[in-house]
């Protein structure tokens, strides 16, 4: 079967698909299941580049797909853009979040306190080869504080503000339904806070992590400090037609905030990333990144269009795997200029077009333009 | 107020995939697209059952243009057969319900890669574009918020100054597909990337036009009767690939643009890349019953 | 998945009243039957949650409100739906966007009631026109045309629909009206 203009193209796209489908496990609830159960963290990053918040779907993508990420998102978005908005939920608070993990680099100690929840941060990456060997992994339990943390933190931003190390510039209280929403309105630049923050809310974590390490290196405007960052749970609420508001359940989410060590005009700089799901390198990367863009600057990945543009996982995943289709027309095109070109420098060597600073060498050879794809 | 005044009855998905309040999007932006040729009207652009870069942009808008009666023809680099386009067809076939066809003349509806069909198209027809990169100023300003500015202004000349230095250095304008074109004298597009032969198509065309790209979230459009003028100096013309003397091998028939399938000892084959054209010109020639629409080309040359 | 997807009698409204409006821009001038008449129809076709709107018409207004678009005053509206009938009338729709030269898109979709075959003769060229189209039009206070092409230099502009019994027709800005 050749690859294009062959008839039967319908049979041969079919067999591939089955092909591709043979090579993986019998897609069933109790796979789907499994996954949900046993890998939380891969089932938040599909949510939170999907912006779609539903573990047994995300599970199911991964299932479907094998586990390729990107293959996995975009199933989830696809099925997102077939569901109706039918609601605006209220705003979360930092001091709303059911925190489980929240660490500050910035001070040693913090209204609140540190508290350092589930992490792997400072454990030692021994891989448990003995598992297939068949010896048991036995995790012992954990042992209850005497005094267990509360539930909510308050937000050291406040405590920074009263003390005027950072500007005092509060989220205005914008109506619910005029805050601009990415995923229904063009991404224009500069673009509106809203449409930044929701665009490294569903930012591909791979290319943050990139774009936002190339600026932690010196390749940005600035050298960021944690300020806060959070793993937690949000209650969903919900404000009834009647004037109730009621929470429809909860979603995990991480939140990371990063501070400025310049001051500009005497304030400290915040930058700020929120996702669903629990991933801390996705919204530390984020945090910086916003961090970063609000500064003048001249780093390609310290600037917004060039940082929201290249950071969207189904935009570049798909465009990136785009270049293996046909391209013959286009191609065609330009081997025709060139050709052209070829023929008339050959033909007219004396009437070639003329280099000023050199007239005496050769015309230069014709440079076939970039094709668009 | 209630959930189910909200909500229409449930069921998997909607007619056409997209849902209401996507459909509505895009026809809001289409609109504008006509209202103002060759402006790029920024738009949400939804995810799709297919990757970012395979005809997204396309497909939303000819998803929000289906109904039952639509006859589609869908083709990549002229070919109906190709694998994409097929399974472009197959999902409107699923989520539309729609008739297909493989013949221009037939078709109400007909979304395509980087080719306009031989066959004049009608005021009845709309054909979509589906466009990688909507953006003709891209080469020489990468910054979409600089580029936005230089089309506020109308201020093409870095387009120009690119042009003349090809001329320069190479004797002749080296743009190959997506050549720069100006819209009814305002708008610089980058038409779809169509090669230089498929531009003049558009120029003054019965049918309307509308270019759309999924990843970089922009419709534009080329009404009927607008005019669309390649770049081109006063002393140097626009020209469309030289393809007018050579025949297509399956068809044998001449004037028309042409695909180069390379063989072994160097030598070259060409075929017609409008692929059903030529089919039914091979019918033709074996004694079936084939109609053909009038074309843009006649011998060759520019009917008009 | 593979079972098809049948359009619902709404799909198939939506669907024919697009096609008017898109049918009435694409060929301005001409009179594109409507298969529901009336301004809602065609309003509810492009305006919800996602949009603002002004419209005169207090019955229409609330409708319109009930898809959740925001009412707006006619400065600020994206669709407004006003009469152009008396001077007044077109003083007040002068103040509509006609879209910002960054963003010509912005401006505003204006829809009026008007009558066609009788009243003011209209010459009107520009894309999607062949040659020249004429119309007549009433409904219309005649310092309408004087007042659309005062109020803004191409790419900006306000984009027009006549409604009218059973029928609509568009008048992109890319469209020259000449009074004859």
């Amino acid at each position: 079967m050749a690859y294009a203009a062959t008839r039967g193209g319908e049979e041969a796209i079919e067999q591939a698909e089955r092909l591709y489908r043979e090579d993986l496990a019998p897609l069933t609830a109790e796979r789907v299941a499994e996954v949900r159960r046993t890998m939380p963290y891969l089932v938040d990053r599909v949510m939170g580049e999907a912006s779609l918040y539903e573990p047994d779907l995300a599970a199911l993508a991964l299932v479907q797909t094998g586990g390729d990420l990107y293959e996995a998102v975009l199933l989830l978005r696809a099925y997102r853009t077939t569901q109706p908005r039918l609601w605006i939920a209220e705003a979360v608070r930092h001091a709303d979040i059911l925190t489980v993990r929240r660490i500050s680099a910035a001070f040693k100690d913090i209204p609140g306190g540190q508290i350092l929840g589930p992490t792997l941060d400072y454990s030692h990456r021994l891989l448990k080869v003995g598992v297939l060997d068949g010896e048991p992994d036995t995790v012992a339990p954990v042992t209850p504080s005497e005094t267990p943390a509360p539930a909510t933190q308050p937000a050291l931003a406040d405590w920074q503000r009263e003390k005027g190390l950072i500007e005092d510039a509060r989220a205005e209280a914008v109506p619910l339904e005029e805050i601009p929403d990415v995923t229904r309105d063009g991404l224009l630049f500069p673009a509106p806070r809203a449409h930044r923050l929701q665009t490294l809310a569903r930012g591909d974590t791979g290319g943050m992590l990139a774009l936002g390490y190339a600026n932690m290196r010196g390749y940005g405007p600035t050298h960021p400090t944690v300020n806060d960052l959070r793993l937690g749970e949000a209650e969903v609420r919900l404000r009834h037609p009647r004037g109730t508001v009621f929470s429809a359940g909860r979603v995990r989410v991480s939140e990371a905030e990063m501070v400025s060590k310049a001051s500009e005009g005497g304030k400290l700089q915040l930058g700020f990333c929120a996702t669903f799901g629990w991933n801390e390198v996705k919204t530390i990367a984020g945090a910086t990144l916003d961090l970063s863009m609000h500064f003048e600057n001249d780093y390609p990945a310290a600037s917004e269009e060039f940082v929201l543009y290249h950071t969207e996982p189904t935009e570049a995943s798909g465009f990136c795997i785009h270049f293996k289709m046909p391209h013959y027309v286009t191609f065609q095109s330009s081997l025709d200029a060139l050709r052209d070109a070829n023929a008339k420098r050959e033909a007219h060597p004396a009437t070639a077009p003329e280099t000023p600073e050199t007239p005496d060498a050769p015309a230069p050879a014709p440079e076939l333009e970039e094709m668009p794809s | 107020m209630s959930l189910a005044e909200l909500t229409a009855p449930w069921q998997r998905f909607n007619y056409g995939f997209l849902d209401e309040s996507a459909k509505r999007e895009i026809r809001r932006k289409t609109l504008k697209a006509i209202a103002v040729p060759g402006y790029q009207v920024p738009y949400a652009s939804r995810e799709v059952p297919m990757a970012r870069g395979w005809g997204t942009g396309g497909l939303q808008v000819t998803l929000t243009l289906l109904k039952p009666s639509s006859v589609v023809k869908v083709i990549d680099q002229g070919a109906d057969d190709s694998v994409n386009a097929v399974s472009i067809r197959k999902f409107l076939r699923r989520v539309g319900g729609v008739a297909e066809t493989l013949d221009t003349t037939a078709a109400t509806l007909i979304q395509s890669r980087h080719r306009i069909p031989e066959e004049k198209l009608r005021a009845d027809q709309v054909l979509v574009l589906q466009v990688p990169d909507p953006e003709p100023l891209r080469a020489v300003e990468p910054d979409i918020s600089e580029a936005r500015h230089m089309h506020a202004d109308a201020d093409y000349g870095l387009l120009w100054l690119k042009l003349y230095e090809q001329i320069v250095r190479s004797g002749r304008i080296m743009e190959g597909a997506s050549y720069p074109s100006l819209v009814n004298g305002r708008h610089v597009i980058s038409p779809s990337p169509i090669p230089r032969w498929d531009v003049p198509k558009l120029h003054q065309a019965d049918n309307l036009t509308i270019l759309s790209a999924g990843r970089e979230k922009r419709i534009y459009a080329v009404p009927p009767h607008t005019d669309v003028a390649p770049l081109a100096f006063d002393d140097i013309a626009y020209r469309v690939e030289d393809h007018a003397g050579i025949a297509c091998e399956r068809s044998g028939v001449k004037g028309y643009f042409l695909n180069e399938l390379p063989k072994g000892g160097g030598a070259s084959v060409y075929e017609m890349s409008d692929t059903h054209f030529a089919t039914k010109h091979i019918q033709k020639r074996e004694g079936e019953a084939v109609s053909f629409g009038a074309t843009y080309y006649r011998k060759g040359s520019l009917a008009r | 998945m593979d079972a098809l997807v049948t359009p619902t009698a709404d799909d198939i409204r939506t669907s024919e009243a697009f096609e008017a409006l898109m049918w009435a821009l694409t060929r301005p001038g001409t009179r594109e039957p409507l298969a529901a008449p009336g301004m809602l129809p065609l309003a509810t076709n492009l305006v919800d949650r996602e949009t603002t709107f002004h419209a005169t018409d207090a019955t229409l207004a609330a409708a319109l409100a009930a898809t959740g678009a925001r009412p707006a005053p006619i400065g600020a509206a994206e669709y407004v739906f006003v009469p152009l009938a008396d001077d007044g009338d077109v003083t007040r729709a002068a103040s509509a966007s006609v879209g910002d030269p960054l963003y010509p898109d912005t401006a505003a979709t204006i829809f009026a009631p008007a009558s066609f075959g009788a009243g003011t003769a209209l010459r009107l060229t520009g894309p999607g026109i062949r040659g020249e189209a004429r119309l007549a039009v009433a409904g219309i206070h005649p310092s309408f045309w004087a007042a659309r092409a005062k109020a803004a230099r191409y790419p900006l502009g306000w984009d027009l629909y006549l409604v009218g019994e059973g029928e609509v027709v568009g008048l992109p800005r890319s469209t020259c009206v000449e009074v004859i």
